[in-house]
C-alpha cells in the first residue's frame, strides 16, 4: 500500500488526473468522516471539499508523511471556519441534532449511535474532540498525531487519558 | 488517579488496536484493570463510529479541481461582487421588513387584539397574529442582548403552549415543539456573541430554561403516546446534552466577576439532582 500511493503520489504531485482521481475515492470519504465528528455533519462535505482544493493547490510541495500533511491541512481548515464563524464548532453540533427530529425515515439505530458520539465527542474541549477524532476514528498513530499538533508523546498520553476519561463520564 | 495509568492505558490501546480482546488486555494489567476497563470500551465505541449519511449533492472531484486551479484574483473579485450585492439587497430586504412589521403592530395595536391574542393556540385565528407580532417585536429590537432576552421568551412560551395544548387533549404538537427547541437554539447561538459582562448571565438564563424544558418533557412524556414518547425521548436528550453543552464544558471556563462559585454551578446542581438525569 506504501508503494502504491508513493507512486500516486509522484504523479499527483505533476497534477496527473488519475492520481488526483483515486487520492479523492481514498481520502474524500475519510475526510467527510473526519469533519462530521471533529465539527459537525452540515459543514462536512464542504469542509472536506475545501481540504481537497487545498490538496491539490499545495501537493507539489508535499513532502514526508502524506496523511499528517493532509490532516494539517484539515487542521488549518477548521481554525479558518471558526475564525470566520460566530459560534463554536461544539455549539453548531449540539444544535443540528435537532433537525433530525422531524425526519421519519431515518435508520433509528445507526443514527441514535451516531447522534450519541457526535454529542459526546461536542461536549469535549477541542483538543481533547481533535485527539480522539484522529486517533480512534481516523486510526492515526500517536507518531502521526504529534507530527500534525505539534504535541510530543507524552504530552498526547496525558491528553488520550483525559480525553477518553472525559467521555467515560458522560452519561448515555 | 494511578501512577503512570496514561502509559498503561497507551500500551493497553496497542494491543486493541493489535487484535487482541478486551478481556485478553486486561489480565496483563491485573492491577489496572477496573480503571482500564471502561476506558478501553470508550476506545472500541469511538472505533465503530458509523460513516456519516452520503450527501445526494456530493460534491464532485471535477468541481473542486476547476476551483482548484482557477485564478485566485479572479475568484476575489466575484466573491467582492457577490458580497457587495448581497449585502444591498439584505438592507432592502431588513428594511421593507421592518417597515411591513412596523405596520403590523400598529395595526394590531390599534385593533385591540394584543391581550386577547396572547393565550392562543395554533389553531386559534389569533394565532397567527399573535406570531405576527413577536415577530415585528424583534425586528423592531436592535440591541444584541434584547433580541436574546426575547429568544428566551419565546422559547418560553411555545413550552406553555405545547402543555396547554397537551393538558386540552391536543396531544403533542410536533411544530410548537420544533419552534421551541429553535428558539432555544437561536437565543444560544445569539448568546454566544454577547460581551464577556453580559454572556455568563444570559448562558446561564438559558441553561435554565433548557433545564425546565427537559423536565417538562420528561412529565409530559409519563402520559404521551408510544409514537408521541419517540419524539418526546429525543427532544428531552437534545435539552440534556445542551445543559451539558452549557454547564459541563463552558462552565469550567467561566468564572464569575467576584471569584465566588463559577458561573453554571446551580446548573451543574440540578443537573445532577434532576430526575431525567438519572
Amino acid at each position: 500500500m506504501e508503494s502504491e500511493l508513493k507512486s500516486i503520489l509522484e504523479k499527483a504531485r505533476k497534477l496527473d488526473g488519475d492520481a488526483i482521481s483515486e487520492l479523492f475515492r481514498l481520502y474524500h470519504p475519510k475526510l467527510v468522516k473526519f469533519m462530521f465528528y471533529r465539527v459537525g455533519g452540515n459543514d462536512a462535505e464542504d469542509l472536506a471539499g475545501d481540504v481537497f482544493v487545498k490538496l491539490i493547490r499545495s501537493i507539489g510541495q508535499q513532502s514526508g508523511n502524506f496523511e499528517a500533511w493532509l490532516y494539517r491541512i484539515a487542521r488549518n481548515v477548521i481554525i479558518d471556519k471558526v475564525r470566520k464563524s460566530n459560534s463554536k464548532p461544539e455549539t453548531e453540533m449540539v444544535h443540528e441534532v435537532a433537525e433530525r427530529i422531524q425526519d421519519d425515515r431515518d435508520d433509528h439505530l445507526r443514527i441514535d449511535n451516531m447522534m450519541d458520539i457526535q454529542m459526546k465527542l461536542a461536549c469535549l474541549n477541542d483538543d481533547q474532540r481533535e485527539f480522539l477524532t484522529l486517533k480512534f476514528i481516523q486510526g492515526l498513530d500517536n507518531i502521526e498525531i504529534a507530527e500534525i499538533t505539534g504535541r510530543s508523546l507524552g504530552a498526547l498520553r496525558v491528553l488520550q487519558f483525559r480525553a477518553l476519561s472525559a467521555m467515560r463520564e458522560m452519561k448515555d | 488517579m494511578i501512577d503512570g495509568i496514561e502509559k498503561y492505558l497507551d500500551d493497553a490501546i496497542a494491543l486493541l488496536s493489535s487484535g487482541e480482546d478486551i478481556a485478553a488486555i486486561l489480565k496483563r494489567f491485573p492491577e489496572n484493570a477496573e480503571e482500564l476497563r471502561p476506558l478501553l470500551k470508550v476506545v472500541a465505541e469511538l472505533r465503530d463510529a458509523p460513516d456519516p449519511e452520503k450527501n445526494d449533492n456530493d460534491v464532485s472531484l471535477t468541481h473542486l479541481m476547476l476551483k482548484a486551479l482557477s485564478n485566485p484574483i479572479n475568484a476575489d473579485l466575484s466573491r467582492e461582487e457577490s458580497t457587495s450585492t448581497c449585502e444591498l439587497k439584505f438592507i432592502r430586504k431588513s428594511l421593507l421588513l421592518r417597515l411591513a412589521a412596523s405596520i403590523a403592530v400598529i395595526l394590531t395595536l390599534a385593533w385591540g387584539t394584543l391581550e386577547a391574542s396572547s393565550e392562543t393556540l395554533p389553531g386559534d385565528w389569533l394565532y397567527p397574529i399573535k406570531l405576527l407580532t413577536e415577530k415585528a417585536r424583534f425586528l423592531l429590537t436592535f440591541n444584541k442582548e434584547s433580541k436574546v432576552e426575547l429568544r428566551i421568551t419565546y422559547s418560553n412560551e411555545r413550552l406553555k403552549e405545547l402543555v396547554r395544548k397537551f393538558k386540552a387533549g391536543g396531544g403533542v404538537d410536533r411544530d410548537i415543539l420544533k419552534r421551541m427547541l429553535d428558539e432555544a437554539k437561536a437565543a444560544l447561538e445569539g448568546g454566544e456573541s454577547l460581551a464577556p459582562d453580559t454572556k455568563p448571565l444570559i448562558i446561564d438564563r438559558i441553561s435554565n430554561l433548557t433545564h425546565l424544558q427537559g423536565k417538562t418533557l420528561q412529565s409530559i412524556k409519563a402520559k404521551a403516546t408510544f409514537a408521541e414518547k419517540q419524539l418526546l425521548r429525543r427532544s428531552i436528550d437534545i435539552c440534556m446534552k445542551r445543559c451539558n453543552l452549557m454547564c459541563g464544558g463552558k462552565a469550567r471556563d467561566i468564572k464569575s466577576k467576584t471569584g465566588a462559585e463559577p458561573i453554571g454551578a446551580p446548573c451543574r446542581r440540578m443537573i445532577n439532582n434532576c430526575p431525567m438525569n438519572r
